[in-house]
């Protein structure tokens, strides 16, 4: 049987960019690593083409993150690089409310931040367990577990975030 | 009821997010002891708390909206990629060309050695034959003044010329034959003679030593032979383009036929071209930061020889280079940047 990739695409799109964006926290890029996800996925016929997608999408990413650490050492070499600047001028509001979250998010083991973010990406636990590999039944105890602990990273970090903006008012 | 019984967090979760099912034993089972345990109650809403609060925390990340684009998007992104797959990497291509040249440097310097007692003879025999008319002598001349031209044939692979055509302007000079020089446009003669002056020291020696009696005899060939030395007018155009020049944007395209390479957002230092048409190549600096720059290479994707002539530019370059597809050129970049840095800057290349 052949995979109805545009069908895929459709269906899975929106949940997938908002998973790549909860890795790279970048918009455009997200988008990006979408687009380029599908484009190799089309070559392949999966019995489960969401998860199959999910995959990929999450090698890219990683393959992505790794890449912005060495891009980061580099900039930090570049001191005062115009990628630094144009960065500070778009810290709206939005972005730093997704930096706080990302920041809790970083307090999480990366099992349970994958976990999580396939949870909120929409997959149930059956697919969970078969994408990360852990028994069906560990899916809830690890979901409790990342939960918990998003919430406490995210109520120590948002203390920090808020009190200079409270005392400008 | 004993604490053992009590619920662990996992299965309130799993009980919250439905994922214990009607009928099935485990949500059975979760439902009977909610019903008579009112701490695991209690505990249930809590974590339905938990839950909710980091669905929320999660929703504020964003992105708000994402429009899908449609499928299509994909399946020409897929082609594209598919077209450069299809393409020799351009690695292979100069790896190829540097090759061929160095062989063919080797081979004319040994050449050189075997030849240099009997090549100025051959010419003075030719020179010797043409001992009727003026114009005969003229095109004897012309003709016998080449070993200078071959000379530079055989040596401008080495610089990687496109092969084919010096080779067959070797053959035609080599030859005694008039006829061969007739059918010839002079001025083509002309323009590697004074590619010559104008690349090589080596020329002027061999050409002084062509003059036989009868060419004596004739000084309005030699005066010629200077002449279209030193000012050959139907190359000049040519000649202009054979050189590194620094040229506007738009006579970039129109030497490239095609757009010139470039990052959006960073300032350029200027474009420069050498060659024309499908051997054109372009070389575009752009500023990276205080000190930085990044270099651009481009050519036709289809005329992969003319490459290590912008190689020599580049040779005193530092940094990392890397070859990409580009709107049907192979764009080489340059520059003192780590590779995937290099590689994601490529990237951006703007798409016109």
């Amino acid at each position: 049987m052949r995979v109805d990739w545009a069908v895929v695409y459709r269906e899975t799109y929106a949940d997938l960019v908002r998973f790549l964006h909860r890795k790279v926290w970048d918009a455009d890029q997200a988008q990006d690593l979408a687009q380029e996800t599908f484009v190799r996925a089309l070559d392949h016929d999966p019995e489960n083409p969401r998860a199959f997608v999910f995959t990929i999408a999450a090698n890219l990413a990683r393959d992505e993150a790794r890449a912005a650490i060495r891009r980061k050492k580099h900039l930090t070499l570049m001191a005062g690089g115009a990628a630094e600047a144009a960065g500070a001028a778009e810290a709206t509001e939005e972005n730093e409310r997704a930096d706080t979250v990302r920041r809790a998010l970083d307090e999480l083991s990366e099992r349970d931040r994958e976990v999580l973010l396939l949870w909120d990406a929409g997959f149930d636990y059956g697919e969970i367990a078969r994408q990360t590999g852990l028994s069906p039944g560990a899916i809830g105890t690890t979901l409790a577990r990342a939960r918990r602990k998003l919430v406490e990273a995210y109520q120590a970090v948002v203390p920090e975030a808020e009190q200079p903006r409270k005392k400008q008012v | 009821m004993s604490d053992v019984q009590h619920l662990d967090d996992g299965r309130l979760h799993a009980y919250l997010d439905g994922h214990l099912r009607d009928g099935t034993v485990g949500r059975d089972y979760v439902e009977r002891h909610l019903a008579e345990c009112a701490a695991c109650r209690a505990r249930l809403e809590e974590e339905r708390r938990v839950r909710d609060r980091a669905r929320a925390i999660l929703g504020a990340a964003g992105p708000v909206k994402v429009a899908t684009p449609p499928f299509e998007a994909v399946l020409e992104r897929a082609e594209r990629k598919r077209a450069s797959r299809r393409r020799v990497p351009p690695t292979v291509v100069l790896a190829w060309a540097a090759s061929l040249a160095l062989a063919v440097t080797v081979g004319w310097y040994a050449r050189s050695l075997v030849l240099t007692g009997g090549g100025t003879g051959t010419v003075a025999t030719v020179a010797q034959d043409a001992d009727a008319p003026a114009e005969d002598v003229r095109a004897g001349g012309i003709e016998a003044a080449p070993p200078a031209p071959r000379q530079i044939a055989q040596s401008a692979p080495a610089r990687a010329q496109p092969a084919p055509a010096p080779r067959e302007e070797a053959v035609v000079v080599a030859e005694p034959a008039a006829p061969a020089v007739a059918d010839r446009p002079l001025a083509n003669l002309a323009a590697v003679e004074a590619k010559a002056a104008v690349d090589t020291e080596v020329p002027p020696l061999r050409i002084a030593e062509a003059p036989a009696p009868s060419a004596a005899a004739a000084p309005g060939a030699a005066a010629e032979r200077v002449r279209l030395r030193a000012a050959p007018p139907a190359a000049a155009a040519d000649l202009a383009e054979q050189s590194w020049r620094t040229v506007t944007r738009a006579e970039a395209e129109r030497r490239l036929g095609g757009p010139v390479a470039m990052i959006p957002g960073l300032p350029s230092l200027g474009t420069s071209v050498f060659g024309t048409g499908d051997a054109a190549v372009a070389r575009t600096l752009q500023v990276l930061g205080a000190g930085l720059t990044i270099e651009l290479l481009q050519q036709r994707a289809t005329a992969p020889a003319a490459m290590p002539q912008a190689g020599r530019a580049m040779g005193s370059e530092p940094g990392q280079s890397l070859t990409v597809e580009w709107e049907g050129f192979s764009v080489t970049g340059r520059a003192l940047v780590p590779a995937d840095s290099l590689r994601r800057l490529l990237s951006r290349l703007h798409r016109p």
